[in-house]
């Protein structure tokens, strides 16, 4: 460890501190499977999107609203009211403002699952889990590229399908380019539109991924100042920092799964109403 | 020295020209929004969402060069 290294009062090189610090960042494997050439290891990034699905169903069984006799059904409880402002708030202003209400009604649960999800996963990243015998937990799943593409191909998925059900398997295509656009630039502005398609996605990938990433390898940068100057106090005076830098993590967190969901319903939004 | 021994001090320079383009983007952006809800305070919720929406995406397109330098990190 590096910490014995330290204190022979040897230098430690800085390629061993980045490994050390890093298995927080990097997937650690718990189990290895390979098949059909591709690598299906479990890691604890599996694990932690399981455990986020399974919190987001606990979180929504805990809040969902008892209906009690003679009480009009309102739904009463402090918690169940979280729940409610929480679901009403992704549901009336962000779904039902962009789709409307019949469109909006058919859409939301995806949505829902996205934010909550989304928000859910970047949130168990600040968490210091403990691991079981020797296999590392404690990490952000969705500060890997696979989980965030998983994530944003869900909306590709949804976006391809609105298109396809809403103008046919052609016509998704060339109502991307706009009306009254010449004939000799129709070609440059398909290409362009496709492109632009399906660029959308993937800025949706990147933009979660390098938030999650970045926040928490600064938040390493910082705790491994300590291996750096090889005293104690370093960690204290850093402290205000670090608790700094941990609170905009979770603004961030949240924040991000607000981005992501809302580009999602206006991209699908797009895809279903491409004259708007 | 290799020209190729040069690639982390591009990635760290990258890094830095990306956040300058970011900075000056979201502060603009934060400039007009304090000057619409000064205007007009009612407005200021409507005005706060936007803020938020636009930002994460300057941000996005920021992030993306940013990983371009992390790439180029990792790259042999």
């Amino acid at each position: 460890m590096i910490s014995d290294a330290a204190m022979q009062g040897g230098e430690v090189p800085a390629s061993k501190i980045f490994n050390d610090l890093f298995a927080h960042i990097n997937p650690q494997v718990w189990a290895s499977f390979h098949f059909l050439g591709l690598d299906w290891n479990i890691t604890n990034h599996t694990i932690l999107i399981a455990l986020a699905g399974l919190l987001v169903l606990l979180f929504f069984w805990a809040g969902h609203a008892r209906k009690r006799l003679g009480d009009g059904g309102i739904p009463r409880g402090r918690f169940t009211n979280l729940v409610e402002s929480l679901v009403v708030f992704v549901r009336d202003e962000m779904v039902y403002n962009i789709m409307g209400r019949e469109n909006g009604r058919k859409f939301a649960p995806l949505f829902l699952t996205q934010f909550f999800f989304i928000w859910m996963a970047n949130l168990l990243g600040l968490i210091p889990l403990p691991g079981i015998g020797g296999h590392a937990l404690s990490g952000t799943a969705t500060s890997s590229i696979m989980v965030t593409a998983a994530l944003a191909s869900t909306t590709l998925i949804v976006m391809v399908a609105c298109g396809v059900r809403s103008s046919g398997f052609i016509g998704m295509w060339t109502s991307l380019v706009p009306r009254g656009v010449p004939a000799w630039m129709w070609p440059l502005m398909f290409l362009v539109e496709v492109l632009g398609f399906f660029v959308k996605p993937f800025a949706l990938t990147v933009r979660l991924f390098a938030n999650m990433l970045g926040g928490h390898m600064a938040l390493l940068a910082l705790f491994g100042m300590v291996y750096l100057f090889g005293e104690w106090w370093v960690y204290g005076a850093l402290m205000p920092i670090i608790l700094l830098v941990g609170l905009l993590e979770l603004l961030v967190a949240a924040l991000q799964a607000f981005i992501f969901t809302f580009l999602s319903i206006i991209f699908v939004q797009g895809s279903l109403h491409p004259d708007h | 020295m290799e020209p190729m021994d040069l690639m982390p001090l591009g990635a760290g320079i990258g890094a830095g020209l990306a956040v300058i383009g970011g900075g000056i983007g979201i502060g603009l952006l934060a400039a007009s929004a304090c000057e619409g809800t000064a205007r007009q305070p009612e407005a200021a919720g409507a005005i706060r969402t936007n803020m938020l929406i636009t930002a994460g995406m300057i941000e996005g397109a920021m992030l993306l060069a940013i990983v371009v330098c992390i790439l180029l990190k990792f790259v042999k």
